[in-house]
C-alpha cells in the first residue's frame, strides 16, 4: 500500500468510519493530504467534520479505519500531529496562565518528567510572539477575550512544532482582526511546508483562504484544489437543497 | 435586677476559663491521644484539600459526596463479618464499597438517557440507606462494642488508632508523591482532555486513578471527619483556594493549607467543647475560610468584583 503514496503525503486516512451509539456519523472516508497545503474542511451542520478530525487524532474511537501520519502509524507519528480543539471544549476559568497553556505544546516532546530546556522556552516565546500574545503571557486565560483565547490555542499548536495540524473551527466567535491574524499564521505554516486542515463554516471566505477544499457530508463528497472542488455542482451534492448558487459562482446558505 | 444580669456573666466567665485551659491543654501535647488526634486532623485536612481540588476542577464535587456516604455499608458489613472493630477489616470494607459506588455511578452515567447528577444522587442515597439499616441492626444485636462504628458517621478523631493513623499518613505521602510525579498528565487531562489525548496522555487511566485516590482518601479520613461530611473537606478547601490564585500549583498549595488549618482548628474546637463531633467542627472552620475567600479573594471575590464594577461605572461617568 505504501508504494501507492508519494513522498509528499503528510496524512493518509483509509476507510474511516465513526458512529455515535449506532448512528454512523462518518462513513468510509479515505484520502491523502499532501505537505504544504492549507485545506478547508467544509460541509453542512452534522456532516461529521469535527467527529472526523477527532477520530483522526484519536480522541474519538472509530469503528474502522487506518490513519498514517508522515508515513508512520498513528501511535508512532503522534508527535508530528497537532490538534487544536474547539475553544468551547475547555474550562476557561481554570487556574492556568497563557504561558502555561502554550508550554503544554511541548509536553508531547518532554514526556512525563522532561524539564523545559532553553530551546523549549525559546519555542514557547516564539509561538507567543507569532500570535502577538507575548505581553499577555502572565494573564489567567479567563481574563482574555474570545479572540485572544483562540490565539492562545494557536500558540500552543505552534509550540508543538508538528507537521500536520488539525484545527476545529479556529474562527468561531473571533473578531475580524483575530481572524486575519490567524489566517496569516496558518499561511506561514503552509509556506513552511506543513499541512493544515481547518474545519470551516463561512463559505464566503473559502476561496480566499484555502488551497484545497474537503467537502464532507458523512461521506467524502469531493477533495481537491479549491477551483475544482468549490463549484456549484459539488456544493449542491454536499449541502443538498439548502444551498442556492448564483450565476457568478458565489453561493448562499439558507 | 442586678442578680439576674450578673449570674449569666459569671457563668460565661467561668466557662471561658475552662475553655481556655482546655485549649492550652490541647496544645501542651501532654496526652498522647491528643497529639495523635492533632496530627491526624492536619493530615486529613491536607490530603482532602489536595485530592478535592482536582474533583472541584473536574466538576466532580458530588462524586466526593457519594464516595463518602457509600463507605458506610462497607464499614458495617466488615464489622458484622469480623465481629470486632478491626482497623484493617473496616478499611477494606469501606474501600470496597466506596469503589463499588464509584463504578456504579460510572455505569449509570454512561448509559443512554442518563444524567450523571441523578446517578450520583441515586447511588449515594441507596448506599447510605443500606449503611444506616445495617447500623441500626448492629445496634440491636451487637454483643461486642460497636461504639467506634457510631462515631464513623460524624467523625471522632480522638478515637483514631495507631493503625489508622499510619494508613492515613502513608496514603497522604503516596498521593502527594503521585501528584508531583504525574503532575503533567493530571493537570493537562483536567484542563483539556481532548488535547491531552491527542498527545498520547491516557486520559481514561488518569480518571480512574483519580477515582481510586478519592476512595483511598475518603477511607482513611472517615475516622476523623465522618462519612457524612468528608465531602465538605474535599470540596471546600479547593473551592476556596480558587479565589486566591491563578495558577494550579498555587491553588493546590492554598487548598492544602486551608484544609490542614481547618483540620487543626476543628480538632481543637471539638476538644474544647466536649461533645462536638470533629467532622462538623472541621467543616465549620473550613466554611469560615470559604466565606472569607468568597468575600476577600483577589480572583473574582465579591469585594474585588464590586470595586471593579465601581471603577468601571466611574470611568463611564467621566466619559459622559
Amino acid at each position: 500500500m505504501s508504494g501507492s503514496r508519494d513522498q509528499n503525503t503528510a496524512l493518509s486516512v483509509r476507510g474511516l468510519t465513526v458512529s455515535y451509539d449506532r448512528d454512523p456519523v462518518v462513513i468510509d472516508v479515505s484520502f491523502d493530504a499532501t505537505l504544504g497545503k492549507l485545506i478547508g474542511i467544509v460541509g453542512p451542520n452534522g456532516a461529521g467534520k469535527s467527529t472526523m478530525i477527532k477520530a483522526i487524532v484519536g480522541t474519538q474511537p472509530a469503528d474502522a479505519g487506518e490513519v498514517e501520519i508522515m508515513g508512520k502509524s498513528r501511535a508512532k507519528g503522534l508527535r508530528r500531529l497537532t490538534y487544536v480543539p474547539q475553544r468551547g471544549s475547555v474550562d476557561w476559568d481554570f487556574p492556568v496562565t497563557v504561558y502555561d497553556v502554550v508550554c503544554q505544546g511541548r509536553f508531547g516532546h518532554l514526556g512525563l518528567f522532561g524539564r523545559m530546556k532553553r530551546t523549549d522556552k525559546q519555542i514557547v516565546a516564539d509561538a507567543l510572539e507569532k500570535v502577538a500574545m507575548t505581553e499577555l503571557a502572565e494573564r489567567q486565560i479567563g481574563e482574555l477575550s474570545g479572540g485572544q483565547q483562540q490565539r492562545v490555542f494557536l500558540a500552543r499548536a505552534l509550540a508543538t512544532r508538528g507537521d500536520v495540524y488539525l484545527m476545529d473551527e479556529p474562527f468561531a466567535g473571533v473578531d475580524a482582526k483575530t481572524e486575519a491574524a490567524i489566517v496569516d499564521v496558518l499561511r506561514a505554516l503552509r509556506d513552511d511546508g506543513k499541512t493544515v486542515l481547518v474545519v470551516h463554516h463561512d463559505l464566503s471566505t473559502v476561496r480566499d483562504y484555502f488551497d484545497e477544499v474537503f467537502l464532507l457530508n458523512r461521506r467524502l463528497i469531493a477533495f481537491g484544489p479549491t477551483d475544482e472542488v468549490f463549484i456549484p455542482e459539488t456544493l449542491q451534492r454536499a449541502y443538498g437543497g439548502k444551498l442556492a448558487t448564483f450565476g457568478d459562482g458565489s453561493s448562499a446558505l439558507f | 435586677m442586678d442578680l439576674t444580669l450578673t449570674t449569666p456573666t459569671i457563668l460565661l466567665a467561668a466557662d471561658f476559663a475552662e475553655y481556655q485551659s482546655r485549649a492550652i491543654e490541647f496544645f501542651s501535647f501532654k496526652y498522647q491521644f491528643v497529639t495523635l488526634a492533632l496530627v491526624a486532623s492536619i493530615v486529613v485536612g491536607a490530603l482532602c484539600g489536595l485530592v478535592g481540588t482536582f474533583l472541584v476542577l473536574r466538576r466532580l464535587s458530588l462524586l466526593g459526596d457519594a464516595a463518602g456516604h457509600s463507605t458506610l455499608p462497607g464499614l458495617a458489613i466488615a464489622f458484622l463479618v469480623v465481629g470486632s472493630l478491626s482497623t484493617g477489616a473496616l478499611m477494606i470494607g469501606a474501600l470496597v464499597s466506596s469503589f463499588l459506588s464509584a463504578l456504579a455511578v460510572g455505569l449509570f452515567s454512561s448509559g443512554p438517557r442518563s444524567r450523571p447528577d441523578a446517578a450520583i444522587g441515586i447511588v449515594l442515597s441507596v448506599f447510605f440507606g443500606v449503611g444506616i439499616v445495617l447500623l441500626s441492626y448492629i445496634q440491636r444485636v451487637a454483643t461486642t462494642s460497636y461504639a467506634g462504628l457510631d462515631s464513623m458517621l460524624l467523625g471522632n478523631v480522638a478515637g483514631i488508632t495507631t493503625g489508622q493513623l499510619i494508613a492515613l499518613i502513608v496514603t497522604a505521602v503516596v498521593l502527594s508523591g503521585a501528584t508531583l510525579l504525574f503532575y503533567r498528565p493530571l493537570s493537562l487531562s483536567t484542563f483539556d482532555p481532548e488535547f491531552a489525548r491527542s498527545i498520547g496522555v491516557p486520559v481514561r487511566l488518569v480518571h480512574y486513578s483519580l477515582l481510586g485516590a478519592l476512595a483511598c482518601s475518603v477511607v482513611v479520613s472517615v475516622q476523623a471527619v465522618g462519612v457524612v461530611l468528608v465531602s465538605a473537606m474535599l470540596i471546600i478547601p479547593g473551592a476556596s483556594a480558587l479565589f486566591w490564585a491563578r495558577r494550579l500549583p498555587v491553588v493546590l498549595g492554598v487548598a492544602v493549607i486551608i484544609g490542614a488549618t481547618s483540620g487543626m482548628l476543628g480538632a481543637l474546637t471539638s476538644y474544647v467543647f466536649e461533645g462536638v463531633s470533629t467532622g462538623p467542627a472541621m467543616v465549620l472552620v473550613a466554611s469560615a475560610f470559604f466565606i472569607a475567600s468568597l468575600v476577600l479573594g483577589p480572583r473574582q471575590g465579591v469585594l474585588v468584583t464590586m470595586r471593579r464594577a465601581g471603577d468601571a461605572a466611574q470611568r463611564g461617568g467621566e466619559h459622559v
